[in-house]
C-alpha cells in the first residue's frame, strides 16, 4: 500500500486545532484520544503490503 | 605570556583548554572550580541543572593535574569539564531520568561513557536536565520534565528543546565545554537546532548505552554536544568503542581522523530544495538557503534528492511507543505513570501498553524495508542534508504539536530524514548555520553507519567558513 507523507502525518499526530481542544480536555479524554491514536498507527501499520519474506530488523544492526 | 582563550575561557574549544593546561596557564581544578560555579549559578536560570557533581569533579581534576604536572599526558579531555544528561548514571548520586518515579533512584557503577571520559580524566562537574524519560512515546508541552521547562539561553520565553534541553542549554550559555546527550529520535538533533550548538547522533551500536535509561532498545544512541564539530570528534573518540555490557553494542571503536576523510570533491551531498522552499518557515529560509550554498562551496558535488516513499514517522513513532511501554511496563502496571509531568505523556504510554507483538514486528518488517531503501540511496549520496528543525525554537508554553498554517508542501524531499536516519542507525551532525528572528537554526548532516569522520570533516569545513558556532548568546554575569 502506498500512503502519502500527509496522509501518515495525518494518523500519526494531531493538528493545530486538535491541540487548541486538548488543553481544555479531561485526563478520561486525553487518555481516549491516546488509545485512539494508537489504534489509527496500529491500522495504518496493518494496512501497509510486505512482501512475505521481509524478516524485522530484529537483533538490529545499522 | 599566558593563554587569553580568545578573551572568554568559558567559550573556548577543547583543544585551547587543553594546550592552556598543559602549558600550566590554568589548572585543571580551577577549571573544574570555574565551571562548577557558573553550572550552579546560572543553570538553574535555564532549568538546565539536574544536579551539581562539584565535588567528584574537583577529584577527578586533581588527579589530571597531578598526572599532567608528571607528563602522563592522556589526551585532549584530561583536565576539560564537562556535564552528562541525567540518562546517564553516576555511581553513588541520584539519576533521576528527569521523572518524578525515579527522583530517588541511585545506581552503584558509572554508564560507560562517563566511565571511559573518567579514564580520560574529563572531570565529571554535573547532572543535566532532561524531559521526562526521554520524551518516550511523546509529549504535549516543553514543561514535561521535573526541572521544569528547558529554557533557551538565546531567549528565557523559548524552549531549549528536547529531550537533551539541559546539555543544549548549558553548552549554549558556556556553563560547559561539552555535554553528553541522547536520541532516539530527535533528542540530540532538536536542542543543537534551537540553541545553535553542534551535535553528533553517532551511528546506532557505536557509543555503549550501559548505565543508560532504555526508551527504545533498537533505536537509543548516545553523542556529545559541543561548541563546533572539532569538539564533537575528540569526544565522540573518547566515548565509542566496543561494550560486552551493551547488547547493541557493533564493536566498533572510533578515531577523529577527519583528515583523513573522502575528499570533498569526492563527496556528493544530496538535498531537496522543497525543504527549504517550502517546509521551512519562512523566517528561516534564507539561513537555510545560504548554507546549502556554503556547502557547494566547499566543493563537494550537489544534486537533488528525496527520500524513498517509506512512512518513518509513522513506523518509528510505533516501535518507540511499543519498546518504551515494554521498557516502562512496571511503572505504568503500578500506575505511578501518572506522577509524569505531562499527562499526554502518561496518557501515550498507558495507550502503547496494548500494542500487539506482530503489530509491532510489523513495523520491525516495513522498518527492515526502509533500511534497505536508504542503503540504496546511498549509493548515489555520502552524505544528505536537510534543516535540522525546520524553524526556531517556539515559545515555552506553546503545544508542541501545533504547526503554522501554510499550504502543504508538494513533495516529500528529505523531511523525514530524522525519522529516517534514526530508523536505520544512521550517524549525524548537527550544526548551527544561522538565526531567524533572533533565534538560531541549524542543519544535519546524515551518512552511511560508521562515517562519522566524513560528515565532521564537512561539518567542520564549514565551521571554518562560518561564524554561526561561535555566536554567544546574551548570558548574565554571575554577579546579575
Amino acid at each position: 500500500m502506498k500512503m502519502t507523507r500527509r496522509e501518515l502525518a495525518g494518523a500519526v499526530a494531531g493538528v493545530a486545532g486538535a491541540a487548541v481542544a486538548r488543553a481544555a480536555a479531561g485526563p478520561d479524554d486525553v487518555l481516549q484520544k491516546a488509545i485512539e491514536d494508537v489504534r489509527e498507527s496500529t491500522a495504518a501499520i496493518a494496512k501497509y503490503d510486505l512482501p512475505m519474506a521481509t524478516e524485522p530488523a530484529f537483533e538490529f544492526r545499522a | 605570556m599566558r593563554r587569553t582563550f580568545g578573551g572568554d575561557i568559558f567559550f573556548a574549544g577543547i583543544a585551547e583548554l587543553s594546550a592552556g593546561l598543559r602549558a600550566g596557564d590554568i589548572s585543571a581544578a580551577d577549571l573544574a572550580r570555574a565551571f562548577s560555579e557558573r553550572l550552579e549559578k546560572l543553570g538553574p536560570r535555564y532549568n538546565a541543572l539536574a544536579l551539581s557533581l562539584r565535588e567528584r569533579g574537583l577529584d577527578t581534576a586533581g588527579e589530571a593535574d597531578d598526572e599532567i604536572k608528571r607528563g602522563r599526558l592522556r589526551g585532549p579531555l584530561q583536565g576539560i569539564p564537562y556535564a552528562a544528561k541525567d540518562l546517564l548514571s553516576a555511581a553513588g548520586k541520584p539519576t533521576t531520568w528527569g521523572a518524578p518515579p525515579y527522583a530517588g533512584q541511585i545506581f552503584d557503577y558509572d554508564a560507560t561513557p562517563i566511565a571511559r571520559l573518567e579514564k580520560a580524566r574529563a572531570p565529571l562537574i554535573g547532572k543535566l536536565a532532561m524531559v521526562a524519560l526521554a520524551g518516550g512515546c511523546g509529549y504535549g508541552y516543553a514543561s514535561a520534565s521535573m526541572f521544569g521547562p528547558g529554557l533557551n539561553p538565546w531567549d528565557v520565553t523559548r524552549w531549549s528543546g528536547g529531550s537533551s534541553s539541559g546539555p543544549a542549554s548549558a553548552v549554549a550559555a558556556g556553563l560547559v565545554p561539552f555535554a553528553l546527550g541522547s536520541e532516539t529520535w530527535g533528542s540530540i538533533m532538536t536542542p543543537c537546532a534551537y540553541c545553535g550548538i553542534t551535535g553528533v547522533r553517532p551511528t546506532y551500536g557505536l557509543v555503549s548505552r550501559y548505565g543508560a535509561m532504555a526508551l527504545s532498545w533498537t533505536l537509543d544512541k548516545i553523542g556529545p554536544m559541543a561548541r563546533s564539530a572539532e569538539d564533537c570528534g575528540i569526544v565522540l573518540q573518547a566515548i565509542a568503542g566496543g561494550d560486552s555490557k551493551d547488547p547493541g553494542s557493533a564493536g566498533k571503536g572510533f578515531h577523529y581522523v577527519p583528515q583523513y576523510a573522502r575528499k570533498f570533491e569526492d563527496t556528493r551531498i544530496g538535498f531537496a530544495a522543497v525543504d527549504v522552499e517550502e517546509w521551512a518557515e519562512p523566517s528561516a529560509q534564507p539561513a537555510f538557503r545560504e548554507a546549502l550554498k556554503v556547502l557547494g562551496g566547499i566543493g563537494c558535488p550537489m544534486a537533488e534528492t528525496e527520500l524513498p516513499d517509506y512512512p518513518y514517522e509513522l513506523v518509528i513513532g510505533y516501535i518507540i511507543a511499543s519498546e518504551a511501554a515494554a521498557v516502562f511496563e512496571p511503572l505504568i502496571a503500578g500506575g505511578r505513570v501518572d506522577e509524569l509531568p505531562d499527562r499526554e505523556q502518561a496518557a501515550r504510554l498507558k495507550a502503547a501498553i496494548d500494542v500487539r507483538a506482530k503489530d509491532y514486528l510489523k513495523a520491525m518488517r516495513i522498518r527492515r524495508l526502509a533500511q534497505d531503501a536508504l542503503r540504496a540511496l546511498f549509493i548515489d549520496f555520502d552524505i544528505l542534508v536537510s534543516p535540522a528543525m525546520f524553524g526556531p525554537a517556539p515559545t515555552v508554553d506553546a503545544p508542541l504539536d501545533a504547526r503554522p498554517a501554510r499550504p502543504a508542501p508538494s513533495r516529500r524531499g528529505l523531511s523525514a530524514l530524522s525519522a529516517a536516519g534514526n530508523l536505520a542507525g544512521l550517524p549525524a551532525v548537527f550544526l548551527p548555520c544561522g538565526f531567524a528572528g533572533g533565534l538560531p537554526v541549524g542543519i544535519q548532516l546524515v551518512g552511511r553507519p560508521f562515517t562519522e569522520n566524513t560528515l565532521l570533516a564537512v561539518a567542520g569545513e564549514f565551521q571554518k567558513r562560518t561564524d554561526w558556532h561561535k555566536m554567544r548568546p546574551p548570558v548574565p554575569s554571575l554577579k546579575d
